[in-house]
């Protein structure tokens, strides 16, 4: 099928989930970064201010900053605004312990090309069970699974 | 991952439903970060500033407990004490002038709350971000589990003590359980440096220090920085180094060649690796340093912010003789963070009087970043804030969308007498 592409993923937190992609280049830092009862990010997130966060596959490389990551994580998905899967670069602790205390399925893909291709608002399906990703990049009309911000 | 009988059976519930919870959430976050066993830790710091978040740590999740689940929980957690030294992160608001602070009889309940908890638990309720300084001071080689990003830099960079980079539920589990995940930076393997840093510029100022960890947490990204050429810091300079590394990156360790136990050389510090990159902190990325945390500096400031991390005895003492005899300006606040076993020191000796003879605050137990962030409390006007911070800097920034100006602890002084830079 055109427009879709599956990748190879290593299993952190176990799990299968779907969502609209939210890719950050950089490294994510969550106090203070984010408005978590509304469920976007805040000012200083560049592409990702007032983005929201919720239901969405987060694509980051890894975690920086307070030690607060996976509580404020947790005080998200207490306001409804988990998000459905997350997908690293480097193995992180605070991701990790995030992730496996949510239920939040995780994986590590060490492939530079997938990075290179994800785009925000592609259909990301994490399967970390099987060792996968599936990216199904939308069309332009077909809004549907096209992020809200 | 292998466990023992013991833990085995606390798995399996035989000791509680608590501490059943605690092995879970920690053989869960260990196995996905491929730790094979749990280790014995002699020493935990952990994090949480109501009884709600301690109640959050444990299922059901995803949902918001009523006071009563939350009061319910914690009479159940007060049966059972934590089995290693513990201490805990900076509270919402000082205990004592927690008006000053402008926080609600609501918070100030709900710290009492947390306090009583904690001390049923066996929990040494330090409130401070630098419990190696006085509280929780682990030896060379000491496994432990530590929260705050910039106290477990400076427990394995500085002291050779072994801990990773733990959310606050870990340290907690950790801490009912006396046990964490081993791998990372308990094993040998994982400590050797990765990124070179050659400093080649003077690093005199306090300030200078966070500039430098910026640098280095921009280059090593989550790995380990390695310093060249660079002095013995005192403990007030490390402390700022490591609390910068963290901001833009997520380092748990650093090595000082020549000061870090385990850094004697430079090629003990890379342990004949080499380096994945070399990077030259000059006086152009000095300069560039001090750009970054500087925002819009010039004008009113309103607060004057020392005290991140919270200030040592000594640093007390000198922002006391910098301080004495001078007035702060009348529409500007200065406020001085510490521990309250510093502060208790302090006005033993004099050097709280002094601070505040001057209008200045000395206030301990707390964190500006968390407490405005985090609880519903009336903030003082924080427009523009001088801090010798870079960790405060890019906060408050952050945070509150303040104006900002990052140097020098003289020049932050200078600009709470003045009123503006």
């Amino acid at each position: 099928m055109e427009g879709v592409r599956v990748f190879k993923a290593k299993k952190i937190s176990p799990g299968k989930a779907s969502g609209p992609a939210l890719v950050s280049p950089g490294r994510l830092g969550l106090r203070g970064f984010a408005d978590l009862e509304k469920g976007t990010f805040g000012g200083g997130m560049g592409d990702l201010e007032g983005v929201s966060f919720g239901k969405k596959v987060w694509i980051f490389p890894s975690s920086k900053g307070s030690t607060m990551w996976s509580m404020t994580l947790d005080l998200a998905c207490r306001f409804g605004n988990a998000p459905a899967a997350m997908v690293n670069s480097k193995l992180d602790p605070f991701v990790t312990l995030g992730c496996t205390l949510q239920n939040i399925p995780l994986v590590l893909v060490e492939d530079e090309r997938f990075f290179e291709y994800v785009k925000k608002g592609d259909l990301v399906t994490v399967d970390a069970d099987q060792g996968e990703i599936r990216v199904v990049r939308q069309q332009e009309k077909d809004s549907v699974f096209r992020p809200q911000e | 991952m292998q466990l023992t009988m013991e833990q085995e059976e606390i798995l399996q519930g035989k000791r509680g439903e608590i501490l059943q919870q605690a092995m879970t959430g920690l053989v869960q976050y260990g196995t996905a970060m491929g730790a094979e066993e749990l280790i014995a830790i002699s020493s935990a710091h952990t994090f949480f500033m109501s009884p709600k978040d301690v109640a959050h740590y444990f299922p059901p999740r995803r949902v918001q407990l009523s006071e009563r689940n939350i009061a319910e929980f914690c009479e159940k957690l007060c049966e059972i004490q934590v089995k290693v030294k513990t201490t805990v992160n900076p509270g919402p608001a000082d205990f004592e002038k927690w008006r000053q602070m402008g926080a609600t009889e609501s918070i100030h309940h709900s710290l009492r709350g947390v306090a009583e908890i904690s001390k049923r638990c066996g929990i040494l309720t330090n409130w401070t971000c630098i419990p190696y300084l006085e509280d929780n001071i682990p030896v060379i080689g000491e496994h432990c589990s530590w929260s705050e990003s910039s106290a477990l830099i400076y427990a394995n960079s500085m002291l050779g003590a072994r801990t990773n980079r733990n959310g606050g539920e870990a340290s907690f589990f950790s801490a009912l359980l006396g046990v964490t995940p081993n791998y990372g930076l308990h094993l040998d393997e994982n400590r050797k440096g990765t990124h070179l840093i050659d400093v080649q510029c003077e690093i005199e100022k306090l300030s200078d220090w966070g500039a430098l960890g910026y640098f280095a947490g921009e280059a090593a990204g989550a790995d380990i920085p390695v310093f060249i050429n660079l002095r013995r810091p005192t403990a007030e300079e490390a402390k700022q180094l490591g609390a910068a590394i963290n901001v833009p990156g997520g380092a748990a360790m650093f090595h000082i060649v020549g000061v870090t136990p385990e850094a004697k050389t430079m090629e003990a510090a890379f342990g004949g690796n080499l380096p994945q990159g070399t990077y030259v902190f000059d006086p152009a990325a000095k300069k560039k340093a001090y750009e970054a945390a500087n925002h819009e500096s010039k004008g009113k400031v309103d607060l004057v912010f020392l005290g991140c991390p919270h200030a040592t005895l000594y640093e007390v003492k000198e922002i006391s003789r910098m301080l004495k005899g001078q007035h702060i300006a009348k529409d500007t606040k200065l406020w001085i963070m510490t521990a309250h076993s510093v502060r208790a020191t302090a006005e033993r000796i004099g050097y709280a009087e002094i601070i505040e003879e001057t209008g200045a605050e000395l206030l301990a137990d707390g964190c500006l970043l968390t407490y405005y962030v985090y609880f519903d409390s009336k903030r003082p006007n924080l427009e523009r804030v001088a801090t010798n911070s870079l960790k405060q800097a890019l906060g408050v920034r952050r945070s509150f969308g303040s104006k900002v100006f990052f140097g020098e602890t003289q020049r932050c002084i200078q600009a709470a007498i003045e009123g503006g830079v």
